[in-house]
């Protein structure tokens, strides 16, 4: 399988902390991938290094195959806040993009469709809204039609429409695209409707990477119930692993996790069921196990 | 790098710093023909245009290439825009040089608005006073010979601002830079040593022909030894966050 991001060993710290400590990261090719952790966990000094924004300590890193040096062409980027020139109009942000990249006066047309800006393209990038102001940073990410895309939190600070508008966008962009995206963010459930692989970080090291259906189908499965908050005691008596609140119960067991030995153990218990389903574990789940783990070692 | 410095051209349309460009020639040339209709005697012409220049030497060239360096490094700093810029393919040393280049085009044109404001300002004063305020012949090519070479020898001024301003995100240290050298420049301008102050290699070239020429050689020599030196400082510098 082709890689389009490997590290090795990646190291970087600032002042004595460690902020990225040995990450071992592997992004396939054409991959949605969801590089997830809390805020300061070292997403963002992850992305500089992959960007050569800044230096490693220690460690490599390749992209499809080749050193950063030599792959910088083949990414394009959209880091933290969209950096954006606000007395120029759209087309003219991107045009100084375009003519830093050495490439087609077509091409600003090209990315004004994907991200569908025509329409707003002659104003002035101050007048925009943040949406747009996204959309418009991503236009200029995949001028030169880059094979790599690294963003970083690339919904922050929208609104529930651009969060789903730039959500669809991301879906399409590998089809249509032929792009691997890696999209960092601490917005589980965003990223788990589009993306295929997830990396979970914290506290620099990677906790936990791989296919997103492949790391949901560990742990066993899982059964979601809406209960008494006291059926937690007694489902955990029965050996189950229980999480959740008020209630709203995640319940997992070290062998099956059969909803009818459930619905059982509750009612011969005298505690109210109003709903019990089979779930997939959650990325939030997921990553509340990992770190726990880790905080645990 | 002509794709670098087109990119920075496009970057001032509707900007503060090519509205500084007209502004601070055109205030500086309406001042010295108000100055001109109000005297009450006659004034040589090359005294008439030495005066004016005298004035940009000493206090508008460095304050403007203090002001446009400042302004061209907001336009990266103010929207942050360094991390696209640094991330993308192609040598980091084009993006810097091309802004300094761009600021040399935007002091080349405020000198040259300068010769054009000087000229027609006497003319238009004495015109107006029926030909009798200024004698002799216009210096039209002395003017422009003077004012280049005070442009060439501002070029390590330029060079030391932009240097600053582009590595530092606050504009307070390039500004408060720009203020001491030009008032240090004023102080020291009948000084001995004063000929080495950065600040005050444009005013020498009013001054005798051995200290303009020294003073010449400093500002265009010193740019080519420092010009190389500011990109590899400013090219290898990390973009932390």
């Amino acid at each position: 399988m082709e890689m389009a991001i490997e590290t090795r060993g990646l190291t970087r710290a600032f002042g004595g902390r460690l902020a990225v400590d040995r990450l071992d990261l592997s992004v396939p090719a054409r991959a949605v991938y969801g590089f997830l952790g809390r805020n300061g966990a070292g997403k963002t000094t992850t992305i500089r290094l992959l960007l050569g924004l800044i230096r490693a300590d220690a460690g490599e890193i390749r992209l499809f195959g080749q050193p950063l040096a030599r792959a910088r062409a083949r990414i394009g980027a959209l880091v933290e806040v969209p950096a954006l020139y606000d007395h120029l109009t759209g087309r003219e942000n991107l045009d100084c993009t375009r003519r830093l990249l050495g490439l087609d006066r077509t091409e600003i047309d090209r990315v004004l469709g994907i991200v569908d800006l025509h329409a707003a393209a002659g104003r002035r990038v101050g007048g925009y809204s943040l949406g747009m102001r996204q959309r418009l940073g991503l236009a200029r990410a995949l001028l030169g039609r880059p094979r790599l895309l690294l963003l970083d939190e690339p919904t922050n600070g929208l609104d529930p429409d651009g969060i789903a508008d730039m959500r669809r966008l991301l879906a399409r962009l590998p089809q249509e695209e032929d792009v691997t995206l890696l999209v960092s963010s601490h917005l589980l459930d965003e990223v788990e409707r589009v993306a295929t692989h997830v990396g979970l970080v914290d506290r620099g090291r990677l906790v936990m990477e791989g296919p997103l259906d492949a790391l949901r189908a560990t742990g066993g499965e899982a059964v979601e119930v809406d209960t008494a908050p006291a059926a937690a005691a007694t489902l955990a008596r029965a050996g189950f692993r229980v999480d959740g609140e008020d209630g709203r119960l995640l319940v997992r067991g070290p062998g099956p996790c059969a909803p009818d030995r459930i619905a059982a153990l509750l009612v011969k218990a005298g505690h109210p069921l109003h709903r019990l389903a089979r779930t997939e574990r959650r990325l939030e789940q997921l990553f509340a196990d990992a770190t726990r783990v880790g905080e645990a070692a | 790098m002509i794709a670098a410095v087109l990119v920075e051209l496009i970057k001032l349309r509707r900007s503060l710093a090519l509205m500084l460009v007209v502004a601070a020639p055109s205030a500086l040339c309406l001042l010295a023909f108000a100055i001109l209709l109000d005297r009450d005697t006659p004034l040589p012409w090359p005294m008439y245009a030495d005066g004016t220049a005298a004035i940009w030497a000493y206090f508008m060239l460095p304050m403007a290439a203090t002001a446009l360096s400042v302004l061209l490094a907001q336009i990266e700093h103010g929207p942050r825009t360094w991390d696209h810029l640094l991330a993308l393919p192609g040598g980091r040393p084009r993006l810097f040089g091309a802004k300094y280049a761009v600021l040399l085009v935007l002091v080349a044109a405020m000198a040259a608005l300068m010769w054009i404001g000087t000229l027609a300002g006497g003319a238009v004063a004495d015109g107006l006073r029926g030909g009798a305020l200024l004698t002799g012949e216009a210096p039209v090519g002395a003017l422009a010979v003077r004012l280049a070479r005070m442009g060439c020898a501002g070029m390590l001024v330029c060079l030391l601002q932009l240097w600053l301003a582009l590595r530092v995100r606050s504009f307070v240290p390039p500004l408060a830079l720009g203020i001491a050298g030009t008032l240090v420049g004023v102080v020291a301008a009948s000084a001995k040593h004063g000929i080495y102050v950065p600040w005050l290699l444009s005013v020498n070239m009013l001054s005798t022909p051995e200290r303009a020429q020294v003073a010449l050689a400093m500002g265009t020599l010193g740019t080519l030894v420092l010009l190389p030196a500011m990109l590899w400082d400013l090219s290898r510098r990390e973009r932390v966050g």
